[in-house]
């Protein structure tokens, strides 16, 4: 798709989604449920960046998801400072914590690099899990409800990071440094030898991966009120972004975005509805996807597209 | 980038400042009479806690058969039936909220019964205050929770805090008798939540009256669904120890009293605050491993063979062929404290049904036989506990406040040498 295809289809699809709660008779859980797909969207992306672009599959970005929420939790708590600037600063602490681990980290590859972000994840959460003074420990932290966004509002702060995180997301994949990070996730010491800085590179996007997860935490702190390590921080939340990526299309622009809808509300909907089933009737859905379809959903879709519209042949 | 993907950039950043608002659904004032009361709730019945969210429906599920037993609740007149919408939040508190959320604003659901554990009591109560719908639960027992200022929330299990001193209490009857030394070396073992510091609150409220008598020598917290404990319990033995007094959860308790038995220690008193008659635990543990355990609990069967006490296990062994334990009753309670409110109100409006559940007293099978929610603890009630020990015929007798116990307790641990 051109830039200009793509940015008109982002600007469509972004107004749709602005207008549509105020238009369509929509509920308030489902309203609600979309606002927060929106931020798991936002921080899938911000997983890709890392792991689909260069390929450095993370099992730990929930330590950076529960810096930026506790940050900014404990900003709102204690400065007075507006929540939208607790989640900026929550996302910029939990972007440079990414860089404190990352860059000695990232030298590592493939399966040694995923091991040592396993050890990273849980090492926080036990850090932050005894560190009660800054996480109220088990305990955790609740935001006052008065002067958090409310729910019905998150749902377009949600569709603002989403809108943030596709623009990067496109950005990173079409610029000289998306091409660098090809080059790194081909081969690494190839991608030395032709003037591509790894270590800079890998910072760089670790950078802004960590920096849009922990706003994400941020979000989701204002979302629930209430946050303890445990849920914040836990290997459960790093799968889950991971999963995102692999249901919607790992290393593609907007594959995690599919992943996400799949991921949260289906999930949703069948706990709801048929509780007693839901993890079977999940399980099936995940296995189907990732046995048939490799590249996810956006892989089914682009066959479905071929089959729909035949490739011209020049003839 | 280029201009192009700037300018649709900044064009999102400037729409940042624009977010719609919406004036709060006010559809409490409902004072038609219905044709059905439905009651929202979760609990977990999948995940950690998945045992005790199947007890805590036990009870949930009885208190409203036993309500639509004779048509269900009056309301002016009318019986109308109570229809119970329980969904699984699988312990995780995204997904309690989550589902509160739903049942509140998009199922309607007229009142809410609440989940259980503390932290997924914490995170969900805040949606019930947010949507501004009477809000009462059996399942979370800190103080924190109903410290907030929260208007909507009532819990009924009493504070954590009270439960430690109650043990403490029998505790220094038995060192005035003699039977532990004085004074004795106490470690305080408790799990980093709220739960587990109202627990050591109590303890240490109760030694620091007492400083004569105790000398705290352990003070030592875990983290929730631990799998080693083997360093805490190395600590408790290196400090020589008389009373191991732990506050623990059901998995965490059993995984850490496996540890205490197969590294041979042995404390003269041992408790995990409110664990230890489950049988669960003697499942797990056999019957010997959990020999001489102290605990206390907001309800036990035996507090009574007469009126609501007996009512209650008569139509909870008759449903479910086997003996209620606290959870049950705590749910049963929850739920009727809740049919009372509306019954008291006559009516499903919201607000009416909170003022009766704030200004309720009502006759209970919890122990002092009265149940209230009073406003200067939050909501949360407050009544005083039974204390219970493990022995080795198999029962766990009531022995301590000497006017509900029905058997005598035994310090120290005779299963120990030395």
């Amino acid at each position: 798709m051109s830039r200009v295809r793509f940015l008109l289809a982002f600007a469509a699809a972004l107004a749709a989604l602005w207008v549509a709660p105020l238009v369509l008779p929509i509920g308030d859980y489902t309203h609600n449920i979309v606002g927060l797909t929106f931020m798991f969207m936002a921080a899938a992306l911000a997983w890709n960046w890392l792991g689909g672009y260069v390929g450095q599959i993370s099992f730990g970005h929930a330590a950076m998801f529960g810096v930026g929420g506790f940050v900014a939790a404990r900003i709102m708590l204690s400065s007075g400072l507006p929540f939208s600037v607790a989640w900026l600063l929550g996302g910029l602490a939990a972007g440079l914590f990414g860089l404190l681990w990352g860059h000695p980290t990232l030298r590592l590859r493939g399966p040694y690099f995923s091991i040592a972000t396993i050890g990273v994840g849980e090492a926080t959460r036990l850090v932050a899990t005894y560190w009660s003074d800054f996480t109220g420990g088990s305990s955790g932290l609740s935001l006052p409800l008065a002067g958090n966004p409310t729910k019905y509002q998150l749902y377009w702060y949600g569709l603002y990071l989403l809108g943030g995180a596709v623009l990067i997301s496109y950005g990173l994949a079409r610029s000289r440094i998306g091409l660098g990070l090809s080059a790194i996730k081909e081969d690494v010491e190839a991608a030395g030898d032709l003037g591509v800085n790894p270590t800079l590179y890998q910072d760089i996007v670790l950078f802004l991966s960590g920096t849009m997860v922990g706003v994400c935490g941020g979000f989701y702190a204002s979302y629930q009120a209430f946050i303890d390590p445990q849920d914040m921080f836990s290997f459960d939340r790093s799968i889950g972004l991971i999963l995102m990526a692999v249901i919607g299309g790992i290393g593609t622009v907007l594959g995690p975005v599919w992943g996400a809808i799949v991921f949260v509300i289906i999930q949703e909907f069948l706990l709801a509805n048929y509780s007693e089933l839901y993890l079977g009737l999940y399980g099936a859905l995940l296995i189907l996807i990732i046995l048939f379809e490799p590249l996810g959903l956006t892989g089914l879709v682009r066959r479905l597209h071929r089959l729909a519209i035949p490739v011209r042949r020049a003839t | 980038m280029n201009r192009s993907t700037v300018f649709v950039g900044v064009t999102v950043l400037l729409l940042t400042g624009c977010v719609p608002s919406k004036d709060t659904d006010d559809d409490s004032a409902n004072t038609a009479i219905p044709d059905k009361i439905v009651i929202g709730s979760t609990l977990p019945l999948t995940g950690t806690e998945s045992k005790t969210g199947g007890r805590f429906k036990q009870g949930y599920e009885l208190a409203v058969e036993v309500e639509n037993a004779d048509g269900g609740i009056d309301l002016g007149g009318k019986k109308v039936p109570v229809q119970l919408n329980l969904l699984d939040d699988t312990t995780d508190q995204a997904k309690a909220v989550n589902l509160a959320q739903r049942l509140i604003t998009q199922d309607k659901v007229n009142f809410f019964l609440g989940t259980y554990s503390t932290a997924v009591v914490e995170a969900q109560s805040t949606v019930a205050e947010q949507n501004q719908i009477p809000y009462v639960n059996g399942g979370g027992a800190a103080t924190s929770i109903y410290a907030k200022g929260f208007k909507w929330v009532f819990g009924t299990l009493a504070p954590v805090a009270n439960l430690a001193n109650t043990e403490m209490q029998w505790i220094d009857q038995q060192q005035a008798a003699g039977a532990l030394p004085k004074p004795a070396r106490v470690a305080i073992v408790w799990e980093n939540t709220s739960h587990g510091k109202d627990f050591r609150k109590g303890v240490q409220d109760f030694t620091a009256a007492h400083s004569s008598g105790y000398q705290v020598v352990t003070d030592e917290s875990f983290a929730l669904d631990g799998k080693d404990f083997s360093a805490i319990l190395s600590k408790v033995r290196g400090a020589k120890a008389d009373l191991l007094m732990i506050d623990a959860h059901l998995p965490d308790f059993i995984t850490m009293q496996r540890q205490y038995l197969s590294s041979a220690m042995c404390t003269k008193v041992l408790t995990y605050g409110a664990r230890g008659t489950e049988s669960d635990a003697r499942t797990a543990l056999g019957a010997e491993g959990v020999n001489y355990i102290l605990s206390a609990v907001w309800w036990n069967k035996q507090l009574g063979n007469a009126g609501l006490n007996k009512e209650f296990v008569d139509k909870f062994k008759a449903k479910y062929g086997t003996d209620p334990e606290w959870y049950q009753a705590l749910g049963y309670e929850a739920a009727r404290s809740l049919f009372t409110a509306i019954a008291q109100a006559g009516t499903v409006d919201k607000e009416q049904v909170r003022a009766k559940l704030s200004a309720l007293t009502m006759d209970s099978i919890l122990p002092g036989g009265k149940l209230s929610y009073p406003a200067d603890k939050g909501g949360q009630a407050d009544y005083p506990f039974v204390v219970q020990q493990n022995l080795p015929d198999g029962t766990s007798p009531i022995i301590y406040p000497a006017d509900v116990a029905n058997g005598k307790g035994v310090a120290p641990n005779p299963a120990c040498k030395g």
